[in-house]
């Protein structure tokens, strides 16, 4: 049965049809280095759901000393509508997308 | 916000277009040889800096590994402002000089119209534009939850895992997340001042077939320290869950 919406751009390419799965953010959360948190994110309640993580502005040599080494991100969890955090050593920048 | 407009669903009953969620674009692809010289100053040699094109919108990044010698792996991102203008790639540990090869591409919410004045456009109730036909699409094509165990560098254990995609061939991967640590994993001289090796770990891909992909932890670098915490590897960070997901445009 025909079902859902195919899409072509001007070259004839097919963007979109009824098998893909896009992502879409449905959040994004700044996370500062030492910090420990959460917060609710409704949109993703029954949804597949993936987050991505990165450092921001690692940092291998803070003044100079290599023993202190600033590339530990926040530890990140995503159970149900709840994404949490413990402590990192550098700022992490968390995206959360849905792409049932 | 409150739905608007037009929802579209896939076969699997999924929202693939509403007026809700922007979708995310393709905004840059490009191919990339980094070199890495391990063996010698200066220390910026573990990561490499690539620009991305700078702007507020998160970026998402997807890549695909043709090395297939060495792991690569995505540290994070530069911000500069509130503008995210490039992103952390780093390797294994090699010693000496070698090279990775990779594709990337970097995925965006749309932010400005396309010059494509034919098909269709979706608007949320802001006038933004969650859809519209002229740019191609992130897509999703698998998604692999991953276990790894925690590395141990004292005796050189680094797990990975080979993820076999079949059908699936020579896609972008998203592995998140993206982690690093280090841990100080040996006390050479226990008389002052103390002696240690710090290791800095992380994550990453290897290719393997057109069909696969290794997920492995690797060591970015190690080197003598003078004083200085020991970090055991139990509290480098490590949470040992992962998602590699495989992806096209």
């Amino acid at each position: 049965m025909a079902f859902g919406l195919k899409v072509w751009d001007a070259s004839g390419d097919l963007v979109v049809d009824t098998t893909h799965r896009l992502p879409r953010l449905v959040h994004t959360q700044y996370i500062s280095s030492g910090t420990t948190g959460s917060v609710e994110i409704p949109a993703v309640a029954d949804k597949q759901t993936f987050f991505i993580t990165g450092a921001v502005n690692v940092n291998y040599w803070v003044g100079q000393d290599k023993r202190i080494v600033r590339i530990n991100q926040a530890g990140i969890s995503l159970v149900l509508t709840t994404l949490s955090w413990v402590p990192g050593n550098v700022d992490t920048i968390v995206f959360v997308f849905i792409y049932d | 916000m409150t739905d608007y407009g037009l929802i579209t669903k896939n076969e699997y009953g999924g929202t693939q277009i509403d007026s809700t969620f922007q979708n995310f674009v393709l905004q840059q692809s490009n191919n990339i040889t980094l070199n890495f010289n391990h063996g010698d100053p200066p220390h910026n040699i573990y990561e490499v800096l690539v620009s991305i094109p700078s702007s507020s919108i998160p970026p998402l990044i997807a890549i695909k590994p043709k090395s297939l010698n060495h792991y690569v792996s995505i540290l994070g991102y530069t911000m500069q402002g509130n503008a995210y203008n490039g992103m952390y790639i780093t390797t294994e540990y090699v010693y000496g000089r070698h090279s990775i090869n990779f594709d990337y591409i970097v995925a965006r919410s749309i932010s400005s119209t396309s010059n494509e004045s034919y098909g269709m456009v979706v608007y949320n109730s802001n006038g933004d534009i969650c859809f519209h036909s002229g740019y191609k699409y992130l897509k999703i094509l698998s998604v692999h939850n991953i276990t790894l165990p925690i590395p141990t560098p004292y005796n050189g254990y680094y797990p990975y895992t080979d993820i076999h995609h079949s059908g699936i061939y020579n896609p972008y991967y998203i592995l998140t997340p993206n982690w690093a640590g280090s841990s100080t994993i040996k006390v050479i001289n226990p008389q002052p001042p103390s002696t240690s090796i710090m290791a800095h770990l992380s994550v990453g891909l290897k290719k393997l077939t057109s069909e696969s992909v290794r997920v492995g932890s690797f060591e970015i670098c190690s080197f003598y320290v003078f004083g200085g915490p020991i970090i055991p590897v139990s509290e480098m960070g490590w949470q040992g869950q992962f998602t590699l997901l495989t992806c096209t445009v």
